[in-house]
């Protein structure tokens, strides 16, 4: 908060200077409220137990969800505080969906919150503290997993967490520099350049889908701006371990990862059919229309970035049902385990299917025949029964909360399609709009889509483990 | 925070995958308009 604060105070706008003071007095009186509170537990050093892990996780993204939609709420651009909330999750889940009005005139402090949030958010809040704040780290590996990130760079969390921190800078200071030279180059002022450039590669890297503008995309005009941002969005969509891999002098993992030729083929499949579909129609004539408008589109989709170069009215309009069935279909799949995308991702698709080629395999050979199957992601590993099922699952979770969006969507009155397309976006953490997803939405779908959005971040177990810690604390004052 | 030649190496390996990749989709777009 500091960051938005010192931004508001250097440029004068003294507005959300005061509303960013006011939140930082709210959350540290809270802070300071809650370590009172738990001072007796950590003065016995309690064990930190699973489940504490997985609750404390989750209660954390939503504590952090109301704290932060403050700014929002004192800035005046949101209806209500639950659009404040509903922009916040947003945010945190990089999924990159808007019920901020009037975004062309919003301070530039309130950008650098908003770009912030989705920037902390797709590298994980647990994950910060982990590098930059907690001194301690007994029992951190639990909450670090409780974010849905399960991968050890290095044999201690905190230097895994350093890793992902220390990549995800290096980027951040790459990317910046190549949006804002390329910024000045068409037109912009250095000082606009710079924010601009900032708060692209923010959202960018974290596949998050927020920009300055209403416009998104389409502000730029640029085809060089969109090819830095497909560059960095797909950067931000793979796995830490493969960025971690290919930065060791493991280059070779790049092309041998299970995941990257997931999603490679994923990705050129679902771009190939949509430039089939939209060649058929006629809509875009040439080559580089083609590529800007729709290959674009599809790669933010799957990269689960939401970056858009056309309006929501076209994709309802212009696409067509089939175009919409690709997009979805992008959407749910999404970028890579243990990066900064959502959807189910690309190393339980792979999984998945080579278990499905594999049971074909094992009807086909002989009884007595015991064969392995293996595949590669960062090392060789055996495709086991429990991994199957425990990917299977996942996604069986994800297409469950896309069916009741969808229903959700369509008994409110939206087209089938619509629904769709705007219930993918939201549980792969996309952030696309077909034009669902405005103030004056159904309050049940607003906080469906924010339930939906926390539930597909955080890959359901931990929130799921929250769900069960109420329950079973409301049953304990029920007995008593 | 430091940063080594390999590192530096790595981080400009990805770079080039990704223009590659951006170069195949591409090439894939103007095929099929053609």
């Amino acid at each position: 908060m500091l960051i938005p604060l010192a931004t508001s105070l250097l440029l004068g706008e003294w507005n959300p200077f005061f509303d960013f003071l006011i939140t930082l007095a709210i959350s540290t009186t809270l802070g300071l409220s809650l370590l009172l509170i738990g001072r007796e537990t950590r003065e016995n050093k309690s064990y930190v137990q699973w489940k504490h892990g997985l609750v404390v996780a989750s209660l954390s993204w939503v504590i952090l969800m109301v704290l932060c939609a403050i700014p929002y709420a004192l800035s005046g651009h949101v209806y209500s505080f639950l659009d404040a909330c509903f922009d916040v999750m947003s945010g945190f889940t990089t999924t990159g969906l808007v019920l901020t009005q009037d975004l062309d005139h919003l301070s530039l402090g309130l950008n650098m919150w908003r770009h912030m949030l989705t920037f902390i958010g797709g590298q994980g809040m647990i994950v910060l503290a982990l590098t930059f704040l907690l001194k301690e780290t007994a029992g951190a590996y639990i909450f670090y997993v409780g974010e849905g990130k399960d991968i050890n760079l290095v044999p201690n969390v905190k230097g895994t967490a350093r890793i992902i921190w220390k990549i995800s800078l290096i980027y951040l200071l790459i990317g910046t520099i190549a949006l804002w030279i390329n910024g000045m180059l068409i037109g912009l002022s250095p000082l606009s350049a710079f924010f601009n450039g900032l708060f692209i590669f923010e959202s960018a890297w974290s596949t998050g889908g927020f920009a300055p503008y209403t416009q998104n995309m389409m502000f730029y005009h640029s085809f060089s701006y969109e090819i830095i941002t497909i560059v960095f969005f797909i950067l931000g969509s793979l796995n830490f371990g493969l960025h971690y891999a290919a930065w060791s002098g493991n280059k070779k993992e790049i092309l041998k990862n299970v995941e990257t030729q997931s999603f490679f083929i994923t990705t050129f499949i679902t771009s190939a059919l949509a430039v089939i579909a939209l060649a058929k129609s006629g809509i875009y004539t040439d080559a580089v229309s083609m590529f800007r408008r729709v290959v674009y589109n599809v790669l933010s989709a799957h990269t689960t970035t939401g970056f858009n170069n056309v309006y929501a009215i076209q994709f309802a309009k212009e696409w067509g049902d089939f175009g919409i069935l690709i997009m979805v279909v992008a959407m749910l799949i999404g970028g890579s385990a243990c990066s900064t995308a959502g959807g189910f991702k690309g190393l339980r698709v792979a999984i998945v299917f080579k278990a499905f080629i594999a049971d074909i395999k094992r009807l086909l050979s002989s009884e007595r025949n015991v064969k392995l199957f293996r595949f590669h992601h960062i090392k060789d590993q055996i495709l086991t029964d429990g991994l199957v099922k425990a990917s299977a699952l996942i996604i069986i979770c994800y297409m469950v909360t896309f069916t009741i969006g969808t229903a959700l969507g369509a008994y409110y009155g939206y087209p089938l399609s619509n629904a769709a397309f705007e219930m993918a976006s939201v549980t792969g953490n996309v952030g696309l709009s077909i034009g669902i997803t405005t103030p004056f939405m159904p309050v049940a779908l607003k906080v469906y889509y924010i339930i939906a959005m926390y539930l597909g971040r955080l890959e359901f177990i931990s929130v799921f483990a929250l769900i069960g810690f109420i329950i079973g604390g409301v049953k304990k004052i029920w007995i008593k | 925070m430091q940063i080594k030649k390999n590192e530096v190496k790595g981080l400009l390996v990805e770079l080039l995958a990704v223009v590659a990749y951006i170069g195949v989709f591409f090439m894939m777009t103007l095929a099929l308009m053609m």
